[in-house]
């Protein structure tokens, strides 16, 4: 069973090593790079589960979203998503359970990116996307081009009124 | 526009109606011109109210309210078809139903179609038409979705000096709607749906439409919570990712869902 205090630090270690080279923690950021959320940042530990197995770590980083000036393109050696850099400042959240024991913890990520997306300007616009059946395997007969049937062909009637 | 939108382009029966009716007369083109350039409502200027629109519960009435509701926003108040409410982070954020947007659909819209109308018929911006009209290109519309935002994209192309040596392509592009788009291009049914086609070998017709795509795209969604050791992250793709497969196809969707029908769905007023 992880020790709490451990937990947070190892959290602290993962988060930095994944997250600091793609969020720079620049000092002209409020609070920049890792804290704990609140109520937990005050005593500094997680929130144990009763078994006592598993530490849930809520955290966030501070950076701003900076090109890496080693590479020649300016872009980020890790290539975060096909991101280029925006200079923006993101906030990151986060809550990772810590289980095992000490040297070898194990992690499990629960990260709001959503949200840090759209710091960097990067916004989700889509439909809903059904997943139909796989076609037929190929062999199938090419079904021969025609004319349409006649333009006086009644609509099929949709599903329902659009809300 | 009313109806699935399985596709992510469409003409369909509603723009088809709506190109009849610019194009099929030029005096018809020229009052929609006067009525848009006046701010006469765009839902009554006459495209809609054609017989070859009703289907199934969508009559005249049903189109005009979805056009005013759900593209503009609109809300109809005593007796009255009026603006929508101001935007407001909470309580409005959005107008109409597209998603994640919030912005003035009917003033875009309009502006599009005057734009296309005045291009068509060969005319400066805001130049009156005069009573004997030389030019009268034919009008194209599509309807994209999704995008960011709602914005329309004017094309046009001389080919000759006749009168009709021209074209006037539309763009509508527009956010998303919640209408689900479709993991594959085919469709399949005995007969096919009217409009449908696969792999055409030719183009007889007037018109026509084709997406060309691979058969299937395979959804594949990441899974980022699997427990790891430290630092082993797995970064997200934004939003679903996919990876198409099988033969690449040529298809011609079907009229209902936003294919066209040759000869095209003509403008029937009752």
């Amino acid at each position: 069973m992880p020790d709490p205090r451990e937990a947070v630090e190892a959290v602290e270690r993962d988060v930095t090593e994944a997250i600091g080279a793609w969020l720079m923690p620049d000092p002209e950021l409020d609070r920049p790079g890792f804290r704990l959320l609140e109520p937990f940042e005050s005593d500094g530990e997680g929130l144990t589960s009763p078994d006592q197995a598993t530490v849930a770590v809520p955290w966030a980083w501070v950076g701003r979203h900076a090109s890496d000036a080693a590479t020649p393109e300016g872009t980020h050696p890790t290539d975060l998503m096909g991101f280029l850099a925006t200079d923006r400042a993101v906030e990151l959240r986060g809550v990772t359970l810590v289980r095992g024991e000490s040297g070898d913890l194990r992690f499990s990520r629960f990260v709001d990116w959503t949200s840090a997306l759209a710091d960097i300007g990067v916004g989700i616009f889509t439909r809903p996307i059904t997943d139909a059946p796989p076609p037929p395997a190929p062999g199938r007969p090419v079904r021969p081009g025609g004319r349409s049937p006649r333009a006086g062909t009644p609509l099929r009637p949709t599903p329902g009124p659009v809300s | 526009m009313v109806g699935s939108m399985p596709y992510s382009l469409e003409k369909g029966p509603y723009f088809s109606v709506l190109e009849d009716y610019v194009n099929g007369s030029r005096q018809r083109a020229r009052s929609a011109l006067e009525e848009l350039r006046s701010g006469a409502p765009i839902a009554t200027i006459g495209a809609l109210d054609s017989k070859t629109l009703d289907a199934g519960p969508y009559d005249t009435a049903a189109l005009i309210a979805h056009l005013n509701t759900d593209w503009f926003g609109f809300q109809h108040k005593g007796g009255k078809w009026v603006p929508q409410d101001p935007y407001h982070p909470q309580t409005n954020p959005t107008t109409g139903f597209w998603m994640g947007w919030y912005g003035d659909c009917e003033a875009i819209f309009r502006e599009t179609l005057i734009r296309a109308c005045e291009l068509s018929l060969g005319l400066d911006h805001g130049e009156a038409a005069p009573r004997r009209i030389t030019q009268h290109w034919p009008i194209e519309l599509f309807w994209r979705c999704p995008v960011p935002w709602f914005e329309g994209w004017v094309t046009w192309r001389r080919a000759t000096t006749s009168a009709a040596g021209g074209q006037v392509t539309v763009m509508v592009s527009t956010p998303g709607h919640g209408h689900p788009l479709v993991n594959t291009p085919l469709r399949t049914g005995t007969p096919p749906p009217a409009g449908y086609q696969q792999d055409p070998a030719s183009a007889p017709g007037s018109q026509g439409m084709w997406v060309v795509s691979q058969s299937y795209h395979r959804p594949r969604p990441a899974v980022l919570s699997a427990e790891s050791g430290l630092g082993e992250w797995t970064f997200p793709t934004v939003g679903l990712a996919f990876a198409s497969e099988g033969d690449v196809v040529v298809v011609a969707p079907p009229e209902h869902e936003g294919g066209v029908l040759d000869p095209p769905r003509k403008w029937d007023p009752h």
